[in-house]
């Protein structure tokens, strides 16, 4: 299993966390732009207080028992964020019967992020959310 | 962000008529749209005439593929995209938003 | 696009190998309604060259595997057997890709309806004409077939 890299958010000051980004399909290609636009960077053993699972791209019913392992694999206190229309609620894919209707179907979902796909600025806010709740 | 930015889309309740094609245009069934008829009568007019009185008008931006054809295909521009940064919310339902607020997303004239 | 009898498919696309093509980009199916196309896309990585190759299948939707020739052609050949209903002839990998059970119709065919625009309420039927007055059509979304549609002329409250 993939561990969860540590990143910095320089738009929130104070965050520090740990993402384990399971990148299903293009939505993924926003968590690089946000890297890429130094949204979020990526830092060495930054002390998080929690572990955050970022869903982002369409989960097919296939898929599906993956998620749900690296999130049962991820270590309390973990926190799971739900990116793009396609984790949110099937999305564009909505009527595929091979596609999951929404991730939070199978984990508890804490903060959804809208877009088709999000920018990147929206993953920030979408953390940002974590940390005012 | 960019002013071309795909963002959110905003209502002028005012210009729509409740003609149905945007939500019937829309690929993911995203809008809803609720109207009743009544009937205006005006001075010197022969016939009473039907119009259409929107109740309710909801995107549901958890399903929005922000493809913009809703905002193409309005005859009477009341849809139009917002600059709006994206909103995030801590329920699915959350991303679901109505008059009220599409209408705060509807930039102003000449913006 | 070079456009073989589908006979001629695994011969093609083993020629394509011997040319220099080291790369299956991808296989595609495409649903005419009349004939399922194949298409393949094979790239020469020593100069950036690339070659479709086309082929139609008519009643008969069986086409020979290539995995021998291009052993990526494994997951497209699955998609086609999945998606498009396509019998692929020859030593394959059966392991369905994406769909659990063998229930309804291969999905990627447009003949195929998909239950949940069948059960979803469609937002466009609702009407502010339900009162009659306007006596507008009743519309049915993309993708339902008219002998689909429930409608029992009411809400769907």
């Amino acid at each position: 299993m993939t561990s969860a890299r540590h990143y910095s958010v320089p738009g929130v000051p104070g965050l520090a966390v740990g993402v384990l980004d399971l990148g299903l399909a293009c939505c993924s290609m926003e968590i690089g732009a946000a890297i890429t636009a130094g949204l979020l960077v990526p830092a060495d053993n930054t002390p998080s207080e929690a572990a955050v699972l970022l869903v982002s791209g369409t989960v097919t019913d296939a898929m599906a028992p993956a998620v749900l392992a690296a999130w049962n694999a991820l270590p309390e206190p973990r926190r799971a964020v739900s990116f793009g229309a396609c984790a949110n609620t099937g999305g564009p894919y909505w009527d595929a019967p091979t596609v999951l209707k929404g991730i939070d179907q199978v984990i508890p979902i804490e903060v959804y992020v809208p877009g088709c796909p999000p920018r990147p600025e929206a993953l920030i806010a979408g953390l940002a959310e974590l940390v005012i709740r | 962000m960019p002013s071309n930015a795909h963002s959110l889309i905003g209502l002028n309740p005012d210009a729509c008529t409740s003609c149905m094609i945007c939500v019937r245009e829309c690929p993911v069934w995203c809008i809803d749209l609720a109207s009743h008829t009544h009937e205006v009568t005006e001075e010197g007019a022969r016939r009473p005439k039907v119009v259409h009185v929107l109740d309710e008008f909801t995107i549901d931006f958890g399903a929005c593929m922000y493809c913009g054809i809703c905002v193409d295909v309005c005859p009477f521009d009341a849809l139009a995209w917002s600059n709006e940064t994206d909103q995030s919310a801590h329920s699915a339902s959350g991303l679901v938003h109505g008059i009220d607020q599409l209408v705060k997303w509807f930039p102003a004239s000449g913006s | 696009m070079k456009q073989v009898p589908v006979e001629a498919w695994a011969a093609e696309l083993a020629a394509c190998r011997d040319a220099g093509y080291d790369v299956l980009d991808m296989i595609a199916g495409v649903d005419r309604s009349e004939w399922i196309e194949v298409i393949a896309s094979v790239m020469r990585t020593s100069d950036a060259a690339c070659e479709l190759v086309a082929t139609r299948l008519d009643s008969d939707h069986v086409i020979a595997s290539i995995t021998d020739v291009y052993a990526g052609a494994s997951w497209y050949e699955r998609e086609l057997a999945e998606m498009f209903g396509v019998r692929i002839a020859g030593a394959h990998d059966e392991r369905p890709l994406l769909r659990r059970t063998d229930e309804g119709a291969p999905i990627l065919l447009k003949s195929t309806v998909l239950g949940a625009r069948v059960l979803t309420p469609w937002p466009g039927d609702a009407d502010a004409s339900d009162d009659a007055k306007a006596n507008r059509r009743r519309q049915r979304a993309v993708g339902v077939a008219e002998d689909w549609l429930v409608s029992d002329g009411g809400s769907h409250e």
